[in-house]
C-alpha cells in the first residue's frame, strides 16, 4: 500500500488537485476525487467478497461510467495478484523508502501490515 | 475475446480480452518446473480457495502442494519465511514454488477483474501434454532478505525472477488490467478513470489485503 499510496499523492500533485491520503485507510474520509467514494464502495465489496458489489457496481457505473468500472475492476485485478506475489515471497519496500515515507507510514497506521519482518 | 467477457455489455478493451486469453493459452501448456496437468490442478485448488472451499483430493497433486496453493491466495499475510523454508525443505524447489506463487497470483488476479464487472469466471482451460521447460533465470539467484532468491534490490515486478516466465506473466497481466510499462510513470494518464482514481483504487486495494507493499 506504500507504493501505491506514494503514486495517489504525486499523481494528485502533478494534476494539481487536492487528495486526503487517510482515505486509502479509513473509508469514511472522503478522498476529494471525483467518485472516490463510489470507487472506495467497489473496492471494498471486490476484496473482501463481504456482499454488496452488485450494489457497488452499479453505483460505479452510474457515477464514472462503464469504462471506469471495467478500469477499476482491473486494478482491484491486478492488486490482488500483486499482493500476493509479494506476500509469498517476503518481497519488502527498501530500508531508503522506509525512511524517506516513515512519516506517512506512521500517519496512516501501514507499519501494523508489515509481517514480511 | 473469451467466453466469459463475451457475454458483457461493458466495454473491454481489446488489450484485457487478448491478455486474459493469452494467460489461459499459456496456463494450459507446460510450464517451467510444473506440467501443464499440474499447473491446472494448482489454478483449480487457487479458485477452490478463493470460494472458500478446502483442498480436494484428486490424486493430481501432492497433499503438501495443494494446501500451498490454497494457502498464498485465501490466507497470504499467514505466510512466513519458516512456513516457505519447510515447504521447500520437505516438497518443493524453491523454482516450483515460485511458479505455484506466479500461477496462483495471475488466476485470482483475473478472477477478480471477472468477478468485479460481474462476468462469469473463465472456464480453466485443458492442459496440453509435454515436459516442463526448466528454463533458468540468466543470472544464478542468492537468497536474500526475501524468502525465495531474487535479484539484489529487485523491484516487485522481479519478485519472481527465479522463473523467468512468471515475471512475464504478472507484467503481461498488469499491462492488461492496469497500465503498461511505458504507461507507468505516466501519472496524469486518463482513460476511463484518471492515473489518481486509478492509484486510489490500488492503494486501498493494498490496504484491504494488509500488503504493506
Amino acid at each position: 500500500m506504500l507504493s501505491h499510496t506514494r503514486l495517489l499523492r504525486e499523481s494528485a500533485r502533478i494534476t494539481e488537485r487536492s487528495v486526503d491520503l487517510h482515505a486509502v485507510a479509513d473509508s469514511t474520509v472522503d478522498s476529494g476525487l471525483a467518485g472516490g467514494a463510489a470507487l472506495v464502495a467497489f473496492t471494498d465489496a471486490a476484496v473482501t467478497g463481504s456482499g454488496g458489489l452488485a450494489i457497488a457496481r452499479t453505483r460505479l457505473r452510474n457515477e464514472l461510467g462503464a469504462e471506469a468500472l471495467v478500469d477499476a475492476a482491473g486494478v482491484v485485478g491486478t492488486f490482488e495478484m500483486m499482493n500476493r506475489v509479494a506476500d509469498a515471497t517476503g518481497f519488502t519496500e527498501g530500508t531508503q523508502s522506509r525512511i524517506e515515507d516513515a512519516e506517512l507510514i506512521a500517519d496512516l497506521g501501514f507499519d501494523r501490515f508489515d509481517h514480511a519482518n | 475475446m473469451s467466453r466469459s467477457l463475451d457475454a458483457t455489455d461493458l466495454p473491454i478493451p481489446f488489450a484485457v480480452s487478448t491478455g486474459i486469453i493469452e494467460q489461459w493459452t499459456r496456463l494450459a501448456k507446460p510450464g517451467t518446473w510444473w506440467t501443464a496437468a499440474a499447473t491446472i490442478a494448482i489454478a483449480h485448488q487457487a479458485r477452490r480457495a478463493s470460494d472458500g472451499e478446502a483442498p480436494e483430493a484428486r490424486g493430481d497433486l501432492p497433499e503438501v502442494v495443494a494446501e500451498a496453493a490454497q494457502v498464498v491466495p485465501a490466507s497470504p499475510t499467514t505466510i512466513r519465511r519458516a512456513w516457505v523454508e519447510e515447504l521447500v525443505a520437505s516438497a518443493l524447489s524453491y523454482e516450483q514454488y515460485v511458479e505455484l506463487v506466479g500461477t496462483v497470483s495471475v488466476v485470482v488476479g483475473i478472477d477478480s477483474f471477472h468477478r468485479g464487472i460481474g462476468a462469469a469466471l473463465e472456464p480453466l482451460p485443458n492442459p496440453t501434454k509435454g515436459e516442463p521447460s526448466g528454463e533458468a533465470p540468466p543470472k544464478p539467484l542468492q537468497l536474500r532478505d526475501a524468502w525465495v532468491p531474487m535479484p539484489d534490490r529487485a523491484w516487485i515486478m522481479r519478485a519472481l525472477a527465479l522463473v523467468p516466465a512468471q515475471t512475464g506473466a504478472i507484467e503481461d497481466v498488469q499491462s492488461a488490467l492496469y497500465v503498461t510499462g511505458p504507461e507507468f510513470p505516466v501519472l496524469d494518464l486518463k482513460r476511463g478513470l484518471d492515473r489518481t482514481q486509478m492509484e486510489l483504487v490500488a492503494a486501498r486495494t493494498s490496504f484491504l489485503n494488509e500488503c504493506f507493499y
